[in-house]
Formats: structure tokens, C-alpha cells, sequence
């Protein structure tokens, strides 16, 4: 292929929900087979030091993993920085970054996907089913993908290189698991270039107690026709339609003395 | 004339020599492995003359054609050899000899052509098997004539009488070269190799091997993708099936048309290793229903693929339930070679069946096919509040659940089996969470990473706790823990439940009232009967607990599959009817109200049978309605 796709799977030391094991996480999986769909080239990227689980990837044909030393503290920034590096693939810069859309369960976080994606700049699908390289082929290349809704349906969108996708449960490209691939997996370290930080990070992390989520109608969660559409609206108004339109379907109680 | 007949028989056997090396060539390239020679050689004739025997005895017509024809040719033609010395040539006595070893060869001859008259059995093969009585009977005809003629013409005048006989005898020798290198006749050389250099000695003299054998994770190839792939000796062992069609009549994925056929199998790798099409076309029964293939292959080739020799549903069709091997006469064992196709394809391609994969996975990041929670494995007991082992810990018996137990039917198993065990005064504990999957689905996928991943956790937990001995109900987790751990480095005693209320019942500790019931019938679990010879406790328990138990026809060692094992539930295999209904069928046939039996996997395979049909009960269940609390 002239232009080969090069894509960046994140990883990460998944844990089994089950059993609490270290295992690897699903939706990885099938971003790594997704990734295989498209025809991509890939590297597995992971922010920490080298785990044995991450092994288990390339028996699902991710052979080669960078482990970010040092990425502990902003894994965000880390990520973020190997991938617009250049120095992953030798011979150009990453089209694509694939990644699980939710966390496992592990030291991964469910958000880190569309940080990673905030950070580069660039569009993130989530919720990804299938994909495919959009024909007539582009430069930069563009992408078919269907991202699942609930009940089983579908949503078709089109995104361009570079870009992100995070890849749903429900994606049928799982790839073999091949034993004997594991034994060829390279696991590299690379410094994460990032400085120690001066100060020890202090988060602010809020707890809140625990707050049962009212449940949607069922009929009103599938791709009803209506709603409004808001083209780069001022944050105030867009929170406001989403609170008017939360309180419709009454999820939301309705406001305080009314 | 004698000394022509020397020729010829020297002749034969310099050509049988030949053709022999041809074949010890093609199986030289195959994985080379250590054969103990001199023990393997001598045992040959022990071997051959019980062992085999013992297996050919089974149908007796079988075994009348083969004893004069086999024993009438060989020792017929090495008595011609000896003609060599003139002193014989000159004897009458001699010659009476050779002209009797040459009458029992040609009524050998006459049988083996009755085996395919008038029409072929679909179990035999026809082929090149069509011409050999007749090459047989030339040869053997021809060189019993030219004794005769030799009897009556003291001295060997050169009669031209007897030139009929001796191109008749010289085309049957003829013939039967061209059986030995390209056709049938190659197993009586390979047969004989193959008993010396045989990958299971532990088999002869009544004793049993069935365990996997451990796999070097770091060999460059790992399981089998082509013939090359196997050991010399298993090639050689292909080369000695005679296909009788036993192993296809004892299959239990044959019966139910489900792709696999073992003798097409064991043929299809000697074609492979033949050049596919170019080789001798097979012409017995076909996998039941599988698609065509390519019929393309060689000894680097791969073998499994619809582009190569062998279509991959035949491979995940095996229950591994080795009623092939129990019947092979040649003691062939297609397990070993199923295994070690799996193996390659699981391991070097991950190519196994969507259902297999999904259980191998679970079975990797959850240590469970099932991917439930290990808590929850002994739900089915919470009533009974059985003590759990902890790490540290002792008890007198070690009561290992196994996959069966996440089942609520097989829960009321265990539950018959724990309040036996209080009954009888015992000191037990079982694992709780600690008790992770023992591997064998995995093992017997051809997985055999996640096997030792599987075992290596199951030996370390029970080598962190003390206990005389290890109970189970499932006759797999029997196997693997009792047969296949001691490679891994864990030893334990292992008994199966039904040996454990045998020993309490026949001791004293149990005490049972037979029930007046309608007709029980035991169905032997492949993993309890076959691969571990334990037969008879279960029936004397049922004895003792039941008022009527009458035997299925296959029974015992020869016992069918309920179609559990192996793998081939998991497996999505297609195929024209499901083994368990047959073998619920033949339960009716014999009269059964009630099937006994010893394991999770049987108990869910005949539970699944669709009404009217006899009922399901384990052993345990059984006994514990028949005790007698005083
Ligand atoms: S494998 Fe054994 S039982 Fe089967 S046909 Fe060949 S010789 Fe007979
Ligand atoms: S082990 Fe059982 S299922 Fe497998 S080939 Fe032999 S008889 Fe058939």
C-alpha cells in the first residue's frame, strides 16, 4: 500500500473484572484488531513501566510496545508527546491513535483516550463498531466508522487523519490470540521526556456519595428525531440546552420551586 | 526348479528390504525422538502376540484370516529362504512343510478376499485392497504347487509343468511388492516398527498411558502444521494402519456425521506425507459431511485447511474420548496425533473455533472457561457449609469441585456426594476461591500455554495446603490431577467419588438398602473408564444401591462418548445428530428407566437429550437414597 496507515494503540495493564487479575483489557483488543481492518501498521504505547501482561497484547498481533518510563505523573502529556515525537515510527508521523473507550479497572483511566485526543488537537470518534479507510482513497486519509448506540444500532461517521477512536465492546474484530507471537513480543522503554515534577503532585480529588442515576426511558434512548443542534454556542448556553433537555425526559428533577 | 524357488524368495525379500528403506526414509524426515531399540525389539513378539492379539481377538473372523495368512506367508517364505542349503532342497519333509505353510497362506488369501464379498463393508477400504487376495493367492498358490511338484519330483527335475506355477508365484511376488511399498502391505513392516519404537510402552502388558505428554513452550514449533512436524514414530504408525475401519465403527463424532472419521484421518496424513492427490486415493468411508479440501500436501506442508488435506472441522470434531485407540489393532493413537494438530494450529495460528477461543480467553485472564467468578463455584453448597482449606491448612481429604460445579444440576451431585462424606464420618475441605480451572479443556484444545499457566497455579495452591488426598466427582480433573500433574511436578492421591463410597461402602462406613427401582444402566465416562481403567466400583455401588442394572452394548472399556469431551461441545462442530442422543438411544435400547452417572460433562450431555428419555442420576445421588442411617 502506498500510503500505509501507522497507528498508535494505547494499552494498558488491564485487570480482569471478574477474577482481578491482570489480564488484558477487551476493548484493546479490538482496537488492536481494528487497527488490523484498516490495514494500519502499529505500535502499542503504554504509559508506565513495563508490565508482563502487556506481552499478552502481541498474542493478538500487536508485537511491538513502548513503555513510557517516567509517565507516572501526567500520563497524558507523555502519551501525548511520544505520539506527535516522530521518533516512534521511523519513517513518518501517526495517523491514527486506537484505544478502549472506557477503563478496565486497573491503574487505566476511562478518560485518558479523549485527554490524549484534547491534548494532540485532533478529532476523537467514540464508541467505535467497525471502521474502515474511506474510498476513494484521500490524502490525508479519511475514515468510514460506525460508532454503537444503545439497542443495537448504529451511527455512520467520517473522520480524517490524524485522529482518535475509541473502540466499544460491542466490536466484532477480535483478533486470533496467537501463543506463539507472545514470544516474539518486544517490549522497548522509552523515557518519557517529561521533567520529575518539582512539587509532588498534589490532586484535589472530590468524593461524592454515592447517588442512584434515575433511568431513561427506554423509548427516548435510542436516536430520537428532534433535539437541537448548536454550532460552537457559548458554554453557558450549551449547558443550559443540555439541562432543559436532561430535564424533558426527566432525568433531571425539574429546578428548585417550580 | 528349487533353486529358482530360492531365488524367488530371496528375491522377494530383497525387494520387501527395499521398500522398506523407502519408508524409513520418508519417516526419517519426520521430528527425530530417542527409541530404546534393543528393549523396544525384544519386546516386539510379547507385544505382537498378546497385545495385538488381544485387540484382534475381538472379532474373531478377523483374526482367523489373519493368523494363516500373515504366519503362512512369512513363515512360508523364510522356509524357502533356507532352501539355500542343499541338504533341505534334497528333503521331502521339507518340502511337505513348505507346501503346508503355502496352503495355510492360500486359504489366508481366500478369507481376506471373502472380507469384501460380495460387496465392500463401508467400514473397509477397497483400492489397491481389491488385488491383494489375488496377489496373495498367486504367490502363495504358485509356490505351494512348485513345493508339490518338488515333493513329487524328488530332486527338482525342470519340468515344464511347473513353469505355470512359477510365473504365477513370481507375479504374486510382484504383486505383493508393489502392496508393500505403495499399498496395504507396508503395515506389516511398519506395524512391526512401530510396536518397537511405539510412543506409549507403558501400554503393553495390560498397563494404561493416556496422558498428554508435556510440550517444550520454547521449541521453535510448537504442535503439529505439517507431517514433518510429528515424531518419526508417528509417522511410521500412520504407515501401519491397515484401515480396518474399527476406529471408524467405535467413533462417536463419526456416528453422529459430525466431519470426522479417524481412519480417513490417519489416511489422510499418510497421503499428505505421499504428496496429497499424487499419492494411493483413499477409498473408505469419508468425514462424515465435511467440504471438500484441496487434497494438496507433503511433508513440509501444512496439513489442516481447506487448501491442504485435512478440513479443520474434523480436527475439533474429536471428544478425545479414545475409543479409536481402544479398538485400533494396530495400536495407533490418533489422540496424540488430534492433540498434536490442535496444538499447532491453536498455538502457532490461533486458529480454534469461536467458542474455544472465548473459553480459552476466559480461561487466561479469569482462570474459569466459564469467566464466572471463582467465589461462586461453591454457591451450590452454601446449604451445606463445607469447610474451606486455607493456604497453610490440613484436612484428610481435599473434595476438588471442578467446572461442573457452577452448575446447579451438578450441584445436587455434590451435594448427594458432601452429605455421603458427613455420613461416613470424613474430615474434608474444599479450596473455595482458591480453586482455579485444572486446565484440561485447554489441554485437550491444544493449548498448552494456558494449560501449564492453568496447572502451575493449581499445583502451587494445593502445595500450599496439607491433605491425604485429593476427591473428585469429575472424572477429568481426575485425570489431569492424578495423570498429568506428576509431569508438572505435583504427586498427589487422586480418587474419583464412586472409588471413594465403593471404599466406605465395602468397609462398613456406609451402609446400603437396595432400592427397588426400574432398570439402571451405568454409562462408563470416557476420562474414568478408558483412561483410567475404573469400571468396576461404580458398578458395585450400583449394585448395592439399586434393585436391576443392565449394561448398554458398549460399556465398560468400550464404552461410547456422551460427545462432552475434547473440547466438542464448545466447539460449534456441525453435524447430522448429536452424540448424546445416540447414546441416550442406546440406553432405551437396553431397557434403562435410569442412566447412572460419574461426571459433570455426562450428566449435562444426557440432561440435554430431549424427553421421553431415560432419567439422569449420578452415582452419588443414587447411593445417598439407598443408605441406610442407623
Ligand atoms: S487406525 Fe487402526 S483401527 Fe483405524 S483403520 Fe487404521 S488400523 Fe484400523
Ligand atoms: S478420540 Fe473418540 S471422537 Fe476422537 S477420533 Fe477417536 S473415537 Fe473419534
Amino acid at each position: 500500500m502506498a500510503t500505509e496507515l501507522r497507528a498508535v494503540v494505547l494499552l494498558s495493564a488491564g485487570i480482569d473484572p471478574v477474577s482481578g487479575r491482570p489480564a488484558p483489557v477487551g476493548t484493546e483488543i479490538r482496537a488492536i484488531g481494528l487497527a488490523r481492518a484498516l490495514g494500519a501498521r502499529m505500535i502499542g504505547l503504554h504509559a508506565g513501566p513495563a508490565a508482563p501482561v502487556l506481552r499478552e497484547y502481541a498474542g493478538y498481533g500487536l508485537a511491538d510496545i513502548v513503555c513510557l518510563d517516567g509517565a507516572g505523573h501526567d500520563p497524558v502529556a507523555a502519551l501525548a508527546r511520544a505520539i506527535v515525537s516522530g521518533s516512534l515510527f521511523t519513517d513518518g508521523t501517526v495517523d491514527l491513535v486506537l484505544a478502549g473507550r472506557r477503563a478496565s479497572g486497573g491503574m487505566d483511566s476511562g478518560l485518558l483516550p479523549y485527554a490524549v485526543a484534547e491534548r494532540l488537537g485532533w478529532p476523537i470518534v467514540a464508541d467505535v463498531a467497525e471502521g474502515q479507510v474511506a474510498v476513494p482513497a484521500s490524502r490525508p486519509p479519511e475514515f468510514d466508522v460506525e460508532q454503537a448506540r444503545p439497542r443495537g444500532t448504529r451511527r455512520a461517521a467520517r473522520v480524517a487523519a490524524p485522529c482518535a477512536l475509541a473502540v466499544h465492546d460491542v466490536a466484532s474484530c477480535v483478533p486470533d490470540f496467537v501463543f506463539a507471537r507472545t514470544r516474539m513480543a518486544v517490549l522497548r522503554t522509552m523515557p518519557s521526556g517529561l521533567a520529575e515534577p518539582s512539587a509532588p503532585v498534589t490532586e484535589t480529588v472530590e468524593e461524592r456519595a454515592y447517588r442512584r442515576r434515575p433511568r431513561l426511558i427506554a423509548s427516548t434512548a435510542t436516536q430520537a428525531p428532534g433535539g437541537q443542534v448548536l454550532v460552537d454556542p457559548p458554554p453557558q448556553d450549551a449547558a443550559r440546552a443540555i439541562i432543559d433537555h436532561l430535564r424533558a425526559l426527566g432525568v433531571l428533577p425539574p429546578p428548585a420551586g417550580s | 526348479m528349487g533353486l529358482v524357488l530360492v531365488c524367488l524368495a530371496w528375491g522377494l525379500a530383497a525387494g520387501v528390504l527395499l521398500a522398506a528403506r523407502g519408508l524409513a526414509r520418508r519417516w526419517r524426515q519426520g521430528r527425530p525422538v530417542r527409541v530404546d531399540w534393543v528393549a523396544g525389539l525384544a519386546a516386539v513378539p510379547r507385544r505382537y502376540l498378546v497385545d495385538v492379539h488381544h485387540v484382534v481377538e475381538r472379532r474373531p473372523e478377523a483374526a482367523r484370516m489373519h493368523v494363516p495368512t500373515a504366519g503362512g506367508l512369512l513363515a512360508g517364505s523364510v522356509a524357502l529362504m533356507l532352501a539355500v542349503l542343499p541338504a533341505l532342497r534334497g528333503s521331502r519333509v521339507y518340502w511337505a512343510v513348505v507346501a503346508v505353510l503355502f496352503a495355510a497362506a492360500l486359504w489366508g488369501a481366500i478369507l481376506v478376499r471373502r472380507r469384501r464379498r460380495p460387496v465392500v463393508p463401508s467400514f473397509l477400504s477397497a483400492g489397491m485392497f481389491l488385488w491383494l487376495p489375488a496377489a496373495l493367492g498367486a504367490y502363495a498358490g504358485g509356490a505351494l504347487l512348485l513345493a508339490l511338484g518338488m515333493l513329487a519330483v524328488p530332486g527338482g527335475g525342470a519340468s515344464p509343468l511347473l513353469l505355470a506355477p512359477l510365473l504365477l508365484a513370481v507375479g504374486g511376488a510382484g504383486g505383493l511388492l508393489v502392496q508393500f511399498a505403495r499399498g496395504p502391505m507396508r503395515h506389516a513392516f511398519a506395524g512391526t516398527v512401530w510396536l518397537a519404537a511405539h510412543a506409549r510402552p507403558g501400554r503393553f502388558g495390560g498397563g494404561r498411558d493416556t496422558a498428554l505428554r508435556p510440550l517444550d513452550l520454547d521449541a521453535p514449533r510448537l504442535g503439529a502444521l505439517a507431517p514433518s512436524d510429528f515424531a518419526w514414530t508417528a509417522l511410521a504408525s500412520f504407515d501401519a494402519c491397515i484401515q480396518c475401519g474399527r476406529c471408524e465403527q467405535a467413533c462417536p463424532a463419526f456416528a453422529a456425521g459430525q466431519r470426522l472419521n479417524p481412519k480417513a484421518l490417519i489416511q489422510d496424513l499418510v497421503a499428505a506425507t505421499r504428496g496429497g492427490s499424487a499419492a494411493e486415493p483413499y477409498s473408505g468411508s469419508p468425514a462424515p459431511n465435511a467440504p471438500p479440501v484441496a487434497c494438496r500436501g507433503s511433508m513440509d506442508a501444512p496439513v489442516i485447511g481447506v487448501d491442504a488435506m485435512i478440513h479443520p472441522d474434523t480436527l475439533w470434531a474429536c471428544t478425545t474420548c479414545r475409543a479409536c485407540v481402544e479398538e485400533c489393532p494396530m495400536m495407533i493413537e490418533h489422540v496424540d496425533a488430534i492433540v498434536d494438530l490442535r496444538r499447532g494450529q491453536a498455538l502457532m495460528l490461533g486458529q480454534v473455533r469461536p467458542g474455544a477461543a472465548q473459553a480459552l480467553r476466559r480461561m487466561r485472564d479469569s482462570a474459569e472457561p466459564g469467566g464466572r467468578p471463582l467465589a461462586a463455584r461453591a454457591d451450590g453448597l452454601a446449604a451445606l457449609d463445607v469447610p474451606v482449606l486455607p493456604e497453610g491448612g490440613e484436612t484428610d481429604i481435599l473434595l476438588w469441585l471442578g467446572e461442573g460445579a457452577f452448575d446447579l444440576r451438578y450441584g445436587r451431585t455434590l451435594q448427594a456426594l458432601v452429605r455421603l462424606m458427613r455420613l461416613a464420618g470424613l474430615r474434608f475441605a474444599i479450596l473455595g476461591e482458591a480453586e482455579t480451572d485444572c486446565g484440561d479443556l485447554a489441554r485437550r484444545l491444544g493449548d498448552e500455554a494456558t494449560f501449564h499457566l492453568l496447572a502451575g497455579e493449581a499445583i502451587a495452591t494445593l502445595k500450599a495446603r496439607t491433605f491425604q488426598r485429593i476427591v473428585t466427582a469429575d472424572p477429568h480433573a481426575l485425570h489431569v490431577l492424578r495423570n498429568e500433574y506428576p509431569a508438572l511436578g505435583g504427586h498427589w492421591t487422586v480418587q474419583h467419588h464412586t472409588a471413594l463410597l465403593d471404599e466406605l461402602v465395602t468397609g462398613g462406613a456406609l451402609r446400603l438398602a437396595p432400592r427397588d427401582l426400574p432398570p439402571v444402566a451405568y454409562h462408563d465416562p470416557c476420562y474414568l473408564g478408558r483412561y483410567n481403567g475404573e469400571i468396576a466400583a461404580p458398578r458395585r455401588l450400583l449394585d448395592a444401591a439399586c434393585g436391576t442394572r443392565v449394561e448398554m452394548e458398549r460399556h465398560g472399556m468400550r464404552s461410547m462418548c456422551c460427545g462432552g469431551g475434547g473440547g466438542n461441545p464448545i466447539s460449534d462442530v456441525d453435524g447430522a445428530a448429536r452424540i448424546p442422543d445416540l447414546r441416550m438411544a442406546q440406553a432405551d435400547a437396553a431397557g434403562a428407566a435410569i442412566v447412572a452417572v460419574g461426571c459433570p460433562g455426562c450428566t449435562a450431555m444426557l440432561e440435554g437429550v430431549p424427553a421421553p428419555r431415560p432419567e439422569v442420576r449420578d452415582i452419588a445421588e443414587l447411593v445417598l437414597d439407598a443408605v441406610v442411617t442407623a
